[in-house]
């Protein structure tokens, strides 16, 4: 990373010795390759590995829909770990800014008419897509037609990841721009101000949350469910709720809550198992509510915010009489556009990253199921540890074939890959910083920016996520494993968080990252359950210690040791 | 009291107001130029006025305009200033967007106080006027302007006199006055008038009213390359000027503003460059 830092503009960047680097297209190590740590914290299976790239594939189909002023996105997996690479269009300067132009041009009409584009447009073939595989008879199907139902389920993952990228783009473009106006018009306001004019909405994240709430309140009203609850380890509730009527009661209702928001394991990683599979996070979450009064129910929060929201729109408008009525125009068309936009950059990743990645997971452990049966495979999520077109051979004869030794060889592999030190950058250095556009600046506020150095001993830096101060123990988790240990009231301290870990924000008392910016996931997020977070500080897992007392400052983007 | 206060108080449009010995040359000219165009409303405080005269005219123009703190602009005018041989301009006071009788007050005094400031002394050497200026202060309705406006009958750079240039940049004129942002810059020929040229600039900042008084601000992304005036809004602007030159008498160089859709006449003041 030092390194990386001292090399001048457009120098190869030198590759450790012990992060052997093989590429697969000639004009590859030409290009400036980043690992995104926040949505890929953890080494990939093989088949993980092959999503990603159909996930870059869909990435450049968005840019180019929307013209952007780059060739492709590149996805790829080194060492089991994701990279990425934007590779940049080679044009003159005023034939690039024409297009940049285009694109913003593009961008802002899609901006424009969000609200229609995601609810008539993109939102109805995401459904279709997701009707098409609930109405498949995963474990009734024949070999041939789960074959034929595989080949399928990849072509219609990758038209997913178009429809995510033709989503996010515009609509965190939207956010941003807003954002950037606001501090344009409201000088000395911060980002947080403009972010107060978007809070309270009902997105899908705020409705599973409130589900889970919902959860534990029943919990606490029968003396049965609360006992198990109380007392065992989250993972031996299913079973011994099982033992009484109520528990039996309570367990259905859970059911039902995760057959609709249940649909989400890790991330983007399709390998691990979901909440329907494995109810222990929903669970830990629901333990934990239980012990928060009535006055913390997630709707009341959101209720704040709303009214809060509309506060901080009444003072903007009060401010924006004494502007041009034409910027005036504007503010309202880019708030109008960014509150749909904010619930947007939340709702896709209900539909697509849960609800698609766990069909598609269905599909792959029952061939995983099928293959195990014929001992092609040992248990059915070895089938992670296959390629693609190696899954599709075996599912073509799956007698014939046993991978079995090749599967152990490659979980190996993976327990080494995982203890990697994984380099940020390889290939070549940019040529210089990217030019200033929505876009860059958009992605500058969603990965963060190098964070500013500690102004004090014992303190860190990073971005002001979410405003407020407070204290606590610090709980470092590096995955939603390790989940458990987070009790209420902790720091948690990790070095992202996706989606998938939204519920643990009900739990914290605050959230520090060591990646992301302020509209990361983690921040929205945690503006939403109005808890301050500091983000991108790029060291906080390694250098807060797990158990040390510390105060996050969200407002001023500051975390320190006391 | 009030009443008799009141008596000092010149309002812009009545013949009073046209006499420059007591209101001062801007105010006088506008004054004369109110009852044909459209001048936002105001008085004038000859040189000396007390401040309570002041308060009580404030109150007054708040209720001629139905409001109950109008926000207004305070100018200083002095008796010699825009004057066909040296114009004054940028030498004394401006406060825009003051609202309520004790802002008005201490706008007005320190307005009357600029005339004695060294800058507009070494002007008044400089052109061979007395040194013992009396300065009158002319208080105005603010237009909150969508658009800021200066046009010239003539080139101000080159003297050419069949040319009419207008600037205009997003706001209130301070930033466009004060040469904080390069405004858009229409070429017109008198004829007509005709558009020959227009060159749209990218606006950094703009002067916006806030609290008591204006800030400057970035313009949003998205107007800062865009034209602050439709083609047909600019030949309007340099039709005003045309007008005002025809009934001063002379070229002029005129502050005007867009709001709302309509045009105001700001300012006027003769161009003292040209040969």
């Amino acid at each position: 990373m030092q390194q990386t830092q001292t090399l001048a503009p457009g120098a190869p960047i030198p590759v450790p010795p012990e992060f052997p680097v093989q590429w697969s297209r000639p004009d590859d190590p030409q290009q400036f390759w980043e690992h995104d740590r926040m949505h890929f914290p953890e080494a990939l299976t093989p088949m993980d590995g092959a999503v990603i790239v159909r996930l870059g594939a869909g990435f450049t189909f968005g840019a180019r829909a929307y013209e952007l002023p780059l060739d492709e996105v590149r996805m790829t997996v080194i060492n089991g770990w994701q990279y990425q690479a934007i590779v940049p269009k080679l044009l003159p300067p005023e034939e690039m800014e024409e297009l940049g132009r285009r694109a913003e041009a593009n961008l802002m009409g899609a901006i424009g008419r969000l609200g229609s584009l995601w609810e008539d447009d993109l939102l109805p073939e995401i459904r279709e897509h997701l009707a098409w595989w609930a109405a498949f008879d995963l474990a009734g199907s024949s070999e041939a037609d789960l074959a034929a139902h595989l080949r399928e389920t990849w072509r219609r993952l990758g038209r997913l990841w178009e429809l995510h990228f033709l989503t996010v783009l515009p609509s965190y473009i939207a956010v941003s721009e807003f954002d950037e106006m606001c501090r344009a018009l409201f000088e000395g306001s911060a980002l947080l101000d403009s972010m107060r004019m978007l809070g309270g909405f009902d997105s899908l994240t705020v409705r599973g949350d409130q589900g889970l709430w919902r959860l534990s309140r029943k919990a606490l009203t029968a003396p049965e469910v609360q006992d198990v609850l109380e007392r065992r380890a989250a993972h031996e509730v299913p079973a011994a709720l099982e033992e009484t009527g109520p528990g039996r009661d309570f367990l259905d209702a859970l059911g039902k809550h995760l057959d609709e928001f249940g649909q989400r394991g890790h991330g983007v990683n399709l390998s691990s198992p979901s909440w329907i599979e494995d109810p222990t996070p929903a669970i830990k979450v629901i333990k934990d509510l239980m012990g928060r009064p009535d006055g913390e129910a997630p709707a009341i929060a959101t209720r704040e915010k709303a009214d809060e929201r509309e506060a901080a729109i009444a003072a903007a408008r009060e401010t924006l009489q004494g502007y041009p009525a034409p910027v005036r125009e504007q503010f309202e068309g880019m708030l109008a556009a960014a509150q749909v936009g904010a619930v947007i950059t939340e709702d896709h990743a209900y539909y697509i990253d849960f609800c698609g990645g766990y069909r598609v997971r269905c599909v792959l452990m029952e061939c995983g199921r099928r293959l195990a049966l014929a001992d092609a495979l040992s248990r059915p999520d070895d089938v992670f540890f296959l390629e693609p077109v190696e899954l599709e051979e075996a599912m073509a004869s799956p007698g014939m074939a046993d991978m079995r030794e090749l599967v152990a060889l490659r979980r190996t592999e993976l327990e080494q890959q995982r203890a990697m030190d994984v380099p940020r950058h390889l290939g070549t250095l940019p040529p210089g910083p990217p030019p200033d556009s929505p876009i860059g600046r958009f992605i500058g506020k969603f990965f963060g920016v190098p964070p500013a150095p500690p102004q004090a001993p014992g303190e860190l830096r990073g971005a002001p996520g979410s405003a407020g101060v407070v204290r606590g123990r610090a709980r470092v988790i590096r995955s939603l494993a390790e989940a458990e240990r987070l009790a209420s009231g902790e720091v948690l301290v990790t070095e992202t968080t996706s989606p998938p870990w939204t519920p643990l924000f009900g739990v914290a008392a605050a959230i520090v990252t060591d990646t992301g910016g302020a509209l990361s996931h983690c921040a929205v997020v945690a503006r939403e359950y109005g808890i301050p977070a500091v983000v991108g500080t790029d060291v906080a897992t390694s250098a807060i210690p797990d158990g040390a007392e510390i105060e996050v400052d969200g407002t001023a983007g500051i975390v320190r040791l006391v | 009291m009030v009443m008799d206060a009141l008596e000092e108080v010149l309002w812009l449009g009545e013949p009073a107001a046209h006499d420059r010995a007591r209101v001062g040359g801007k105010a006088a000219q506008l004054s004369r130029l109110a009852a044909r165009f459209e001048v936002p409303p105001g008085f004038c405080l000859p040189a000396g006025t007390a401040a309570s005269t002041a308060a009580a005219a404030y109150r007054e123009l708040a209720q001629r305009l139905g409001e109950e703190k109008p926000a207004v602009a305070v100018r200083s005018s002095g008796v010699d200033e825009d004057g066909a041989a040296a114009s004054f301009a940028g030498q004394h006071e401006t406060f825009l967007h003051v609202r309520g009788e004790d802002a008005v007050v201490t706008c007005v005094e320190a307005c009357a106080a600029s005339a004695q400031a060294d800058g507009a002394l070494a002007y008044r050497r400089a052109h061979g006027l007395c040194e013992a200026a009396e300065c009158a202060v002319l208080v105005q309705a603010l237009v909150l302007a969508d658009v800021a406006l200066v046009a010239f009958t003539a080139d101000p750079v080159t003297g050419d006199r069949d040319r009419i240039v207008v600037n205009a940049t997003w706001g209130l004129g301070e930033s466009l006055v004060g040469g904080t942002v390069t405004p858009d810059a229409y070429v017109l020929h008198r004829d007509g008038p005709a558009l020959v040229d227009r060159a749209i600039a990218v606006k950094r900042r703009m002067t916006v009213a806030a609290g008591e008084g204006t800030r400057e601000v970035d313009v949003p992304a998205s107007l800062r390359a865009l034209a602050c005036l439709e083609d047909a809004q600019a030949l309007e602007t340099a039709g005003l000027a045309l007008s005002v030159e025809a009934e001063m008498g002379h070229p002029v160089d005129i502050e005007a503003a867009w709001a709302d859709g309509r045009l105001h006449l700001l300012q006027c003041r003769p161009i003292t460059t040209l040969s």
